[in-house]
């Protein structure tokens, strides 16, 4: 198909909103073509991932929204200049990664905004009380850790990605993420082991 | 084969090993209890993690998204220079200090020297008008008679 070809059946496509079939790498190219469908679909497939891991990391939810919407105000922003040369995820993350150090950078300037949302309510003292306390008792172990150690658990736990996808989202090298997963996932051993037992 | 590493062992309970690699440690594990203990505790807190379920409401952000794209990013409705950095501003004032303190300066060179000759601002500067002829401070009569009278004994 002839370049102008393509281009005519992108048109198409982002006129009448068919664009639940294509790919990622496709969508942005639609997008730097000035398709704001083509945003729209991408927010709708990758949203969820990007405020979960948000929230898990910066632990409070309206901080979480604000880098979900500014990462993907700056997917907008650097349409023209994207390049499919990783996967759109991988890109993606590495846009919440650098907003969410933003973030801890500004509230360590206000210490007040360092705390992490409330936790639940007591658990009722029940299968589903246990659960909560067990998700609670996750919840501030993950807060408690480094910086670096948290970024890099919660994505290999919570977003599915291996060592090297981590180090291409944070910049780091391979072994730094191997060395803040081994730290991080030995410290919550030590801080979880009580539950084993239980 | 040696202990497994802790590395190998998360990749292995997260399911990152290539099949055969994963497939020699799992038999490793089989005969080395040491090892098999550190799985079973990696493991543990791996499924400890997945009580984590952040089920809270999902929002569609798209509509404060595109509310966004209508603004500056980062966009808080502030004219972009009200959103400079408490450093940027304090550089900006030290700049516009400098520049002004320069400009400041250059004017005052290039304003035109004093009317007065150099002969009479020194005598200003000396106060020797008192000793002029037309001073009402009387001296320079005083100096005549002086100087005639010490003419006079030489």
């Amino acid at each position: 198909m002839r370049k102008d070809e393509t281009a005519a059946v992108s048109r198409d496509r982002c006129q009448s909103g068919q664009l639940g079939g294509l790919s990622d790498h496709e969508l942005m190219a639609l997008l730097g073509d000035g398709c704001r469908e083509a945003l729209a679909e991408l927010v709708r497939r990758h949203q969820g991932a990007v405020l979960s891991l948000a929230r898990r990391f910066l632990g409070r939810d309206e901080l979480a929204e604000d880098v979900c919407q500014e990462a993907f105000v700056r997917v907008f922003q650097q349409a023209g200049r994207y390049r499919p040369t990783a996967s759109f995820s991988t890109w993606l993350y590495r846009i919440v990664s650098n907003l969410c150090w933003d973030q801890r950078r500004r509230a360590a300037r206000a210490p007040a905004a360092l705390e992490h949302d409330a936790p639940d309510e007591a658990p009722e003292p029940s299968v589903a009380g246990q659960r909560d306390e067990l998700r609670q008792r996750v919840r501030q172990a993950v807060a408690a850790l480094p910086d670096r150690q948290r970024l890099a658990l919660v994505m290999h736990r919570f977003c599915g990605m291996g060592h090297s996808e981590i180090a291409a989202a944070t910049g780091w090298s391979p072994k730094a993420v191997e060395s803040c997963l081994t730290r991080a996932y030995a410290t919550l051993r030590r801080q979880l082991a009580d539950l084993e037992q239980s | 084969m040696k202990h497994v590493s802790e590395t190998e062992l998360i990749k292995l309970v997260a399911d990152e090993l290539e099949p055969e690699r994963r497939r020699l440690i799992e038999q490793h594990l089989a005969d080395c209890a040491q090892c098999r203990e550190s799985w079973r505790r990696q493991q543990a807190v791996w499924e400890a993690l997945g009580a984590w379920d952040e089920a809270t409401e999902q929002r569609d952000l798209w509509q404060q998204i595109e509310t966004r794209l209508g603004r500056p990013s980062g966009g808080t409705g502030q004219p972009r220079i009200l959103r400079l950095s408490r450093a940027a501003r304090l550089a900006a004032a030290v700049a516009l200090g400098v520049g002004l303190g320069y400009g400041a300066g250059r004017m005052a060179a290039q304003q035109p020297p004093p009317t007065a000759s150099v002969e009479e601002a020194a005598s200003e500067a000396l106060g020797l008008g008192v000793l002029a002829e037309d001073s009402p401070a009387g001296l320079f009569d005083a100096l005549v008679g002086l100087t005639e009278a010490q003419g006079g004994e030489s």
